[in-house]
């Protein structure tokens, strides 16, 4: 039995350097499933590993609060994280009975039905981008597709017009990959972050105000005109939900792209198979999300004393969901480490469960699920011209470059 | 066993029926549809995992 090193989970170099700790998590979940860390630097927390006790956490919103803080962040002196948190309130950080009410806002709007407007968006999109790659050569799939792909829809979706997307990109790259050096804009942290609050709020409050005077039939009309208990939506809120949906949005699918097609140029027969049987394209999607699992946790936090698999958790405890970890559990999938593209059921946790279950989860599937059906319909070869780099992070630690050399058939 | 939907709750997710599509449908104006009236043995351990994992808390299901 070898000790773990809890940096291994939680450090964001670590995952820049080694990817997800699948090794200790199987370990962790084999010996000590709900296990207490202190580690030096950061708040103590407990691991939680296993798809059971996640699942049982997550079914019990008022015990285990998200308010407190939803990702586990350094000590630091100046506190910066958490200030940043809570400057902006989005859905992912209430709690019920308030979270519900703010949560139907939008819950509508991405259900299945009302999606299947975007069907062709989606789809020419996809096409779109994998054209302007021409039919052979080298490229950064990251940057040009798999970043390229979810931030265009949901740009779109939020009324950002096509010469905004540069401006938005770079925003959202600084705000959630912000422990990576690559992303930062300036020294300081906290001048960085205000900075880019500052725009992102002007930008947005202007986008509202024109959706309030011309409403239309997309989000940002959604967000504009929301009420709340019959009052307009506070404008904290309103800008709460514009940045949830870049940030909750548009990495996490990227990982998905990015870290799916990773596994598919290693696995080429799979690829064919994608190709021959497009109709797998819904399940296929599933399993790439459930095997790359973009989001790698989420933190809660006690609001009261609770045993957990004999284990005294204690009012003020900090758990730390490791989605990766549950959705390798050998308890729930068979062949756990493999890529089935037919896997089913399938009940993985990459989109969480419960109360703040991912609202977004349709539209990432549809959009992962159009561009790896482009891809793998057109692609005749593809392979690694480089080293993959991973961003810095223990919350999405997914590809910030992969590079490939490609070549594919026209489009049909 | 049945199974029990409350409307108010379902937001068509479809979690339900990604995990049974033999038992839950989500219909084309977001209303859950039960497929099965009396859910056959053989589908139980995927309808209390369904139930289980209804992000709305949604599903029951009764013997
Ligand atoms: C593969 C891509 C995605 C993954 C893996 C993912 C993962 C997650 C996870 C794990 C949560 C749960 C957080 C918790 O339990 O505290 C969540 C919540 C959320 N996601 Fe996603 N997400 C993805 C794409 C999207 C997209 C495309 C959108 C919207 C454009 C979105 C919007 C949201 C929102 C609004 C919440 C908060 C829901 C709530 O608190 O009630 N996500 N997501
Ligand atoms: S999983 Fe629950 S919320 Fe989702 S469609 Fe099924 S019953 Fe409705």
């Amino acid at each position: 039995m070898t000790e773990i090193d809890p940096l291994r989970l939680i450090d964001p170099q670590c995952y820049a350097e080694y990817g997800y700790p699948h090794e200790a998590w199987t370990q962790l979940r084999r010996e000590t499933p709900v296990r207490f860390f202190e580690p030096p630097g950061w708040p103590s927390f407990w691991a939680i590993t296993k798809h059971a006790d996640i699942v049982e956490i997550s079914k019990q919103p008022d015990v285990f609060l998200n308010g407190p803080g939803m990702t586990l962040v350094r000590e630091r002196p100046d506190d910066l994280d958490r200030q940043a948190q809570q400057q902006i309130r989005t859905v992912i950080n209430m709690d019920p009975p308030e979270h519900r009410a703010y949560r139907k806002i939008a819950s509508a709007y991405f259900s299945p039905r009302a999606l299947q407007s975007l069907d062709s968006l989606v789809s020419e999109t996809a096409t779109k981008l994998v054209d302007g790659l021409g039919a052979q050569g080298e490229c950064d799939f990251i940057t040009e597709i798999a970043s390229q792909h979810p931030l265009k829809i949901i740009a779109r979706i939020l009324g950002v017009p096509e010469s905004d997307e540069p401006f938005i990109l770079r925003l959202t790259n600084e705000l959630f990959g912000s422990e990576d050096a690559e992303f930062q804009r300036s020294e300081d942290r906290m001048e960085g972050m205000r900075e880019m609050f500052t725009e992102f709020w002007s930008y947005f409050t202007r986008v509202m105000q024109e959706r309030r005077s011309s409403p239309q039939d997309d989000l940002a009309s959604v967000f504009a005109n929301a009420r709340v208990e019959g009052e307009p939506m506070g404008d904290l809120e309103t800008m709460g939900f514009c940045l949830i949906a870049f940030t909750a949005g548009h990495e996490t699918t990227r990982g998905a792209i990015g870290g799916g097609f990773r596994a598919l140029i290693e696995r080429p027969e799979e690829s064919k198979r994608w190709a021959r049987e497009p109709d797998l394209t819904p399940s296929a999607a599933d399993e790439i999300i459930r095997f790359v699992t973009p989001v790698n946790h989420m933190v809660r936090t006690a609001n009261r004393d609770y045993e957990l698999r004999g284990e005294k958790i204690r009012q003020g405890d900090r758990l730390v969901l490791f989605y990766a970890s549950a959705n390798r559990d050998e308890e729930v999938f068979e062949a756990p480490s493999e890529l089935l593209l037919d896997r089913r059921p399938n009940p993985h946790l990459a989109f969480g469960v419960g109360e703040h279950f991912c609202m977004g989860a349709h539209l990432a599937r549809k959009t992962s699920g159009a561009i790896f059906r482009e891809l793998t319909s057109r692609l005749e070869s593809v392979e690694l011209a480089g080293t993959p780099e991973r961003v810095a992070s223990n919350l999405v630690p997914g590809f910030k470059h992969l590079p490939i050399r490609y070549r594919f058939a026209p489009s049909r | 066993m049945k199974i029990i939907v409350d409307t108010d709750l379902c937001e068509a997710n479809a979690v339900c029926m990604g995990i049974c599509p033999e038992v839950f449908r989500v219909e084309e104006d977001d209303t859950l549809t039960i497929l099965l009236q009396e859910v056959p043995e053989n589908l139980r351990s995927q309808i209390e995992q369904a139930v289980r994992l209804c992000p709305r808390q949604a599903l029951r299901s009764e013997n």
